[in-house]
C-alpha cells in the first residue's frame, strides 16, 4: 500500500471510529480485506465495520428505537468502500477459560514437535500470522533457528534483535506461554524478505517435517518448469509450476517503504483456477515435488492472475548464513539440545 | 541454475534482461522484471523478458505499453498487467 492510499484509509478509519465505535451493534472497526459471500477477498482492502448482528433494513427503525444500533452504516466513508462483516469479538486469549486446547486446524495449534508449515507470529503484529518455513542451523554457532519471512518474524521497521516470536501466532490463539524464539537476524537489508529467530523454548521437540509433505533435508536451485509444492499455514498443501527462467526484481511495499526484492521466482498453478497461495502462507518453503528438496522461500502472492512469489532458497540461506538440517541432526538436537534457551 | 537453456541462450537472455533492468527497473509503474514464460502459457517453448506493470495504469491507457520495447538485441520483450502482489501475511480482526 503506498503512502497516499495508506493516509486515505487512516482518514476513513478515523471517521468510522468516531461515528460508529459506540454503536452497541458494532464490535470492531479496522481496515482489512472484505468478505464477499463468506470468502475473504485477499486482493481488496476496505474499511471494515464488524457488527454483532446483521439487521435487515425492514427492522432497522425498530432496532434503533430499542437502542440496539445507532443507525444504518454507509457503504462508503470519505471515499473508501465499507465492508460490514458479522463478527462478534471475544478475548483473543484462547481458550479464555483456561481449559485444554482443542484446535480444529492442527496448523494453528501449539505444536510439539515444531513441524514446518504451521502458524507463526511476532509480538508486534498480534493480529497477523505467517508460516514457519524451516528449522535451520547457524553455520557459525550450530544453533537451531526458525526460518521465515522478515515480514513475519520482524514485521516492522522498528523491530530489533530479541523480538519475541510465538507459535502459534496470537491471531491463531497463541498466548504468552507460546514464546518459541527470538528474532536473530534479517536479510531485508540485502533485499531478501527473510529472517531467522533463535529457538527459545526448551520444551518443544524440533522437526524438519513439512506438514503434509514430509521431511526436507536439503536444497537445490529453482529452475524453469519445475513442479513445486509447499505447506502453508493458510492454504495448506498447494502445488504449482515455476515459470521464471532467470530471476529479476520484484517491487514490494512494506509498511509504506518500497523494496526491490531480488532472486524472485514466479509459481503459477498447474491447473487453471488452482490456488497456489493465500494470505498467511508467508514464510513457507517451496520444495521440488519430485524429490522434496527445498527450492524457494515463499513471501507473496496475488489472485488475479493466481500466482505465488518465492526467493531462491539457496541465496536466502547464504544471506542468513544458515543451512537446512537433516533428519539426523534433528534427532541429535532433540536428544541433546532440549534445554537450549 | 538449471534453466533448460543452452549457455548461449542463457547469456543472450541475461543480456536482454540486464538491459531492461537498467532501463525500466525504477519505472514507477513497473512491478517486476524477469525472464520466463508468458503467464498462463506454461506449454509454450518461447521465453521472453517479462515486464510486469500496474494493471490499472495499463488498462487506463493501453498505449502506455508502447513505451516499452518489443525486443532487445533480437530477444522478445513482453509487457503484462500485474495486480500489485501482497505479502502473504494474513490478518485476523476477530477470533470468532
Amino acid at each position: 500500500m503506498d503512502l497516499e492510499q495508506y493516509a486515505s484509509y487512516r482518514v476513513s478509519l478515523q471517521s468510522a471510529v468516531k461515528r460508529w465505535l459506540h454503536d452497541p451493534n458494532v464490535s470492531f472497526i479496522d481496515v482489512g480485506h472484505p468478505e464477499h459471500d463468506g470468502k475473504i477477498a485477499w486482493d481488496e482492502v476496505e474499511v471494515c465495520i464488524h457488527v454483532r448482528e446483521k439487521i435487515p433494513l425492514a427492522k432497522l427503525e425498530q432496532a434503533i428505537a430499542a437502542g440496539k444500533t445507532l443507525g444504518r452504516i454507509p457503504k462508503e466513508i470519505n471515499g473508501e468502500s465499507v465492508d460490514i462483516p458479522k463478527s462478534d469479538i471475544f478475548p483473543q486469549i484462547w481458550p479464555w477459560w483456561g481449559g485444554i486446547r482443542t484446535p480444529q486446524n492442527p496448523r494453528t495449534g501449539h505444536a510439539d514437535p515444531l513441524n514446518c508449515g504451521i502458524s507463526l507470529g511476532n509480538e508486534r503484529r498480534r493480529y497477523s500470522y505467517g508460516t514457519l518455513g524451516a528449522i535451520v542451523e547457524d553455520r557459525r554457532t550450530a544453533t537451531p533457528m526458525l526460518l521465515s519471512n522478515w515480514h513475519v518474524l520482524a514485521g516492522d521497521w522498528g523491530a530489533s534483535r530479541g523480538q519475541r516470536i510465538f507459535q502459534p501466532a496470537f491471531a491463531d490463539g497463541g498466548v504468552e506461554q507460546d514464546l518459541v524464539a527470538r528474532l536473530e537476524r534479517e536479510a531485508i537489508s540485502s533485499n531478501l524478505d527473510a529472517a531467522i529467530a533463535r529457538i527459545e523454548s526448551s520444551s518443544r521437540r524440533l522437526s524438519n517435517e513439512q506438514f503434509g509433505i514430509g521431511s526436507v533435508d536439503s536444497s537445490q536451485a529453482p529452475a524453469l518448469d519445475q513442479e513445486v509444492t509447499k505447506s502453508g499455514r493458510a492454504s495448506r498443501v498447494t502445488r504449482g509450476r515455476i515459470t521464471t527462467a532467470i530471476p529479476g526484481i520484484q517491487k514490494m511495499y512494506y509498511r509504506g517503504v518500497t523494496r526491490y526484492i531480488r532472486e524472485v521466482w514466479r509459481v503459477e498453478p498447474l491447473e487453471t483456477f488452482e490456488e497456489v497461495s493465500r494470505g498467511g502462507d508467508s514464510g513457507s518453503l517451496w520444495v521440488n515435488s519430485w524429490n522434496n528438496q527445498a527450492v524457494g522461500l515463499h513471501f507473496a502472492g496475488a489472485n488475479t492472475p493466481e500466482r505465488a512469489l518465492m526467493m531462491n532458497i539457496e541465496i536466502v540461506l547464504d544471506a542468513l548464513n544458515v543451512d537446512l538440517v537433516t533428519s539426523q541432526t534433528i534427532r541429535r538436537w532433540n536428544a541433546t539440545f532440549r534445554g537450549v534457551g | 541454475m538449471e534453466s533448460g537453456l543452452s549457455p548461449e541462450q542463457l547469456e543472450r537472455a541475461q543480456r536482454a534482461l540486464n538491459e531492461i533492468l537498467d532501463r525500466f527497473a525504477k519505472h514507477p509503474k513497473v512491478t517486476a522484471i524477469d525472464v520466463g514464460r508468458p503467464p498462463g502459457e506454461a506449454k509454450t517453448k518461447q521465453l521472453v523478458v517479462r515486464i510486469f506493470v500496474d494493471q490499472v495504469w495499463l488498462e487506463s491507457d493501453p498505449a502506455s505499453k508502447d513505451e516499452f520495447p518489443t525486443e532487445v538485441e533480437g530477444y522478445p520483450v513482453q509487457v503484462f498487467p500485474d495486480r500489485r502482489p501482497h505479502v502473504d501475511e494474513s490478518t485476523k480482526s476477530s477470533s470468532s
